[in-house]
Order: structure tokens, then C-alpha cells, then sequence
């Protein structure tokens, strides 16, 4: 009988070896074809959209950051500008009414004056009618006590009179 | 009680092709991954389910231990497919030597001389051929990885250094020349051990599977229950250290030869330019 030799005693045979070699080649192209390589690919793509996404989720809170801080600067800024227009409403309102109240203040004083002077006419009015009504009725009683007297009584009497008040200057 | 013979067992031929026992097994052993493979491609979405959840779980660990090799995430991806493959491929054989039935069941067959019952199922690390057909494309993937990267002669001038030889020469400094010729006679030895490489990986494995069969085949044969769950625990773990075992050396083999040679590092390609070949 034939001896195997060494290759043959560990049972190497060329077919078998060649037959295993297509066997381990077939199942690692295939297992980088259908396995490995879409595999890495979808992973790739995931740890992208998760990177993609974490830089947005950053730049998202940043700009809320931002907007935050634009909200409380012009918060702040409409605070101050109501305060201001505030203080000028007082300020106006202020000045507005001092002028109403010297306005009124000085109309009251007008219709004083008017008043004064309408009442001082009037009263002049009544004093020259009282007088003319008072020289009338001295007129007429002293013509009535002058009527009963002789005529050169009378005369004498109206001269003196005359004279009197010439002398006093009320003629 | 029959002790495994080292050659697996042919169960019947197709034309002159010796179907082995071992064979078989690792031809179920391919044709589950294909099937694998092939369910999972279909599956593939952004959003993972169950199977598809598994895998990624299983190649990032895979990435990440390779990058304690290779130190450099792009090289790990790029030997992904046939490190992750060995590893896998070799674990599930290992263990799959295991099952019930794998050496018990079988045919009684004529063999050497007298009828024998021949397992259908053999431990597919338990067929040399097997073990020499994965170092020997493990290696030869090396020399193709390095010869892509450096290019061919950068990677050959490492066994072969008539370059350095020839830069000596024209230098005419004589410790140089000497230094050269030391250095090609080293590189003459290096192509050795590339062959030796490939004896050491298939041996490796083929014995601790082997060795593995005939003890759980002796202990069964003395104590039929209980005893040998031990070393069936035991043969789980060898199963995981020599899939790790032969799958790292392999990194390591493509590691080395894809990194710039000693005192050669400016000439070599940028891990970006490596990586688009």
C-alpha cells in the first residue's frame, strides 16, 4: 500500500483546499458586499444626521440665546423710552395746567375790571340823575316858596342866592 | 470508541471531489452567514431593527478593537471585511463543533480497511485544508493591502531590498553597503517567515480543534455524562481564543504591511490617500 506522505497523513488534498479556499473567498466578498459595506454606509449616514444634528440643536439654542437677550435689551430700551415720555406727559401736563390756571386767573381779573368800571358808570349815571332829579325838585319847591313872596323880595332872595353860589363856585 | 483520524473523513464523492465531514460542516457554516447576510441586507434601514441592531453592535465592537491595532479608524474599516470575517466564521465553526450530533452522528462507512462509523458532522477547524486556506488568504491579503498602499515596489523592497542595496552602492560608503547586504539577507529571510506565517496560522488552529475533538471524543468515550461538560466549557473558550487569536495576527499581518517601512515614513501615503485606494 502506498504510503499517504506527510500532506496526505494531515489530510490536505488539492481539490478540498481549493474547494475550501472558494468557500472562504465566496463567503467574504458576499458577507462585505450584502453585510459590511451597507452596514457601515447606514452607519456613516446615522452618525451623520446625529452630528448634522447636534450642530443644529447648538445653533438653535444660540439664536434662542440671542433672541432672549435682543427681547431684554429692547424690553430695557421701551422701559426707558416709556419712563421718558412719561416724565414729558407730566412735565406738559404740568405746564399746561399753570397756563390754564394764569389764563383763568387772569380772565377772573379782567371781568374785575369790567365789572368796576361798568358799576362806577353806572353810579355815575345814578349820581347825575339823582342830582338832576334833586336840582329839579329844589327847583320846583323853590319856585313854589318863591311864587308867594314880593317880587322884590323874590328878586333880592334870588339875587343873594346867585351870589352865594358864585361865591361857593357851584356856579 | 473511535479516536478522530487528523484527515477528515470523505462521507461520498461528487465526480472525483471528496465530500469530508469537516466540508460540510463548513459549508453549512457559509451557507448560514450567506443567508444571514442576505436577511440582513434587506433589513438595512436608519432606523435599526432587532437583527440589524445585533450586527452594528457586533461591528463596533469589532472597529474598536481593532483600533487598538491599527490605531487608525479608516484602516480598521478598511480590513473590516475579512478580519471580522475570519473571526466570526472561525467562532461560529468552532462552536458549532460542538452541537450534539457533530461526531456522533454518521454513516458506517469502509475506511482503511475496516467498516467505521463516520460522522456526518466534523468541526470544520479540525480540516487542515480549511485552516490553510484561511492563513494562506489572510497572508496573501496582506502582501495585496501592503502593495495597494505603499505601492509595489515600496512594499516588495522590504523582502526583496535591492533599492537599499542600490542606494548603498551609489553612496559608496562601505558601512552602508554592509548594512545593505545584512538588510537584504534579512529581507530574504523576512519572505521566509512569510511562508512560515502561513504554516503557523492553519497549524494554530487546526491543533487546538483538533486537540479539542479527541479530548471531548476521549472523556466521552470513558465518562459518558456530566464529565465532559467541563471540557465542553473549556472547548467554548478555545473557540473564542483562536477565532481572537487568528483574527488579530491577521490584523496585525495587515497592519504591518500596510505601515510606511522603517526609515521609509516620508514616502509614505497620507492615511487619507491610503484610505481612497
Amino acid at each position: 500500500m502506498e504510503s499517504p506522505g506527510l500532506l496526505g497523513t494531515l489530510g490536505i488534498d488539492a481539490k478540498l483546499f481549493i474547494a475550501q479556499l472558494v468557500n472562504f473567498s465566496i463567503l467574504v466578498l458576499a458577507l462585505w458586499k450584502w453585510a459590511y459595506k451597507p452596514l457601515l454606509a447606514k452607519m456613516e449616514e446615522r452618525e451623520k444626521k446625529i452630528r448634522e444634528g447636534l450642530v443644529f440643536s447648538e445653533d438653535a439654542a444660540r439664536m434662542m440665546r440671542e433672541m432672549e437677550e435682543e427681547k431684554e435689551q429692547a424690553l430695557q430700551r421701551a422701559n426707558a423710552e416709556a419712563q421718558l415720555i412719561l416724565e414729558h406727559a407730566h412735565a406738559r401736563a404740568e405746564a399746561a395746567s399753570k397756563e390754564r390756571i394764569e389764563a383763568a386767573k387772569r380772565e377772573i381779573g379782567r371781568l374785575r375790571d369790567e365789572q368796576t368800571d361798568q358799576l362806577s358808570r353806572e353810579r355815575q349815571s345814578v349820581m347825575a340823575s339823582i342830582k338832576t332829579d334833586a336840582a329839579d325838585l329844589i327847583a320846583g319847591g323853590v319856585r313854589k316858596i318863591l311864587s308867594g313872596i314880593e317880587p322884590d323880595v323874590r328878586d333880592r332872595i334870588v339875587k343873594k342866592g346867585i351870589d352865594d353860589l358864585k361865591r361857593s363856585g357851584e356856579l | 470508541m473511535t479516536i478522530p483520524p487528523l484527515a477528515a473523513e470523505p462521507l461520498f464523492h461528487i465526480g472525483s471531489f471528496p465530500v469530508t465531514n469537516a466540508y460540510v460542516n463548513s459549508t453549512i457554516a457559509v451557507a448560514g452567514f450567506l443567508i444571514a447576510a442576505l436577511v440582513l441586507k434587506r433589513r438595512i434601514t436608519l432606523v435599526p431593527g432587532t437583527l440589524q441592531n445585533a450586527a452594528e453592535s457586533v461591528i463596533e465592537f469589532l472597529l474598536g478593537f481593532f483600533d487598538q491595532v491599527t490605531a487608525d479608524r479608516e484602516k480598521s474599516k478598511r480590513f473590516l471585511p475579512l478580519v471580522a470575517t475570519l473571526f466570526l466564521f472561525i467562532l461560529v465553526s468552532n462552536w458549532m463543533g460542538l452541537l450534539p450530533g457533530t461526531g456522533s452522528i454518521g454513516r458506517w462507512l469502509m475506511h482503511e480497511g475496516q467498516v467505521e462509523l463516520i460522522p456526518i458532522f466534523r468541526p470544520a477547524g479540525s480540516d487542515l485544508n480549511l485552516t490553510l486556506a484561511m492563513a494562506l488568504v489572510s497572508v496573501l491579503a496582506s502582501h495585496a493591502f501592503g502593495v495597494v498602499t505603499l505601492g509595489f515596489f515600496v512594499h516588495w523592497n522590504r523582502f526583496i531590498q535591492l533599492g537599499t542595496v542600490w542606494k548603498a552602492v551609489v553612496s559608496l560608503k562601505p558601512i552602508a553597503i554592509l548594512t545593505a547586504l545584512v538588510e537584504f539577507i534579512v529581507g530574504l529571510i523576512e519572505l521566509f517567515s512569510e511562508v512560515a506565517k502561513v504554516i503557523s496560522l492553519s497549524l494554530r488552529l487546526f491543533g487546538n480543534i483538533f486537540a479539542g475533538e479527541v479530548l471531548i471524543t476521549v472523556i466521552s468515550g470513558l465518562v459518558s455524562f456530566a464529565v465532559p461538560l467541563p471540557f465542553m466549557a473549556l472547548e467554548l473558550i478555545v473557540g473564542i481564543v483562536q477565532a481572537t487569536v487568528f483574527a488579530l495576527l491577521t490584523l496585525v499581518y495587515l497592519t504591518v504591511a500596510t505601515s510606511a517601512p522603517h526609515g521609509d515614513e516620508e514616502h509614505a501615503p497620507s492615511p487619507k490617500a491610503a484610505a481612497a485606494h
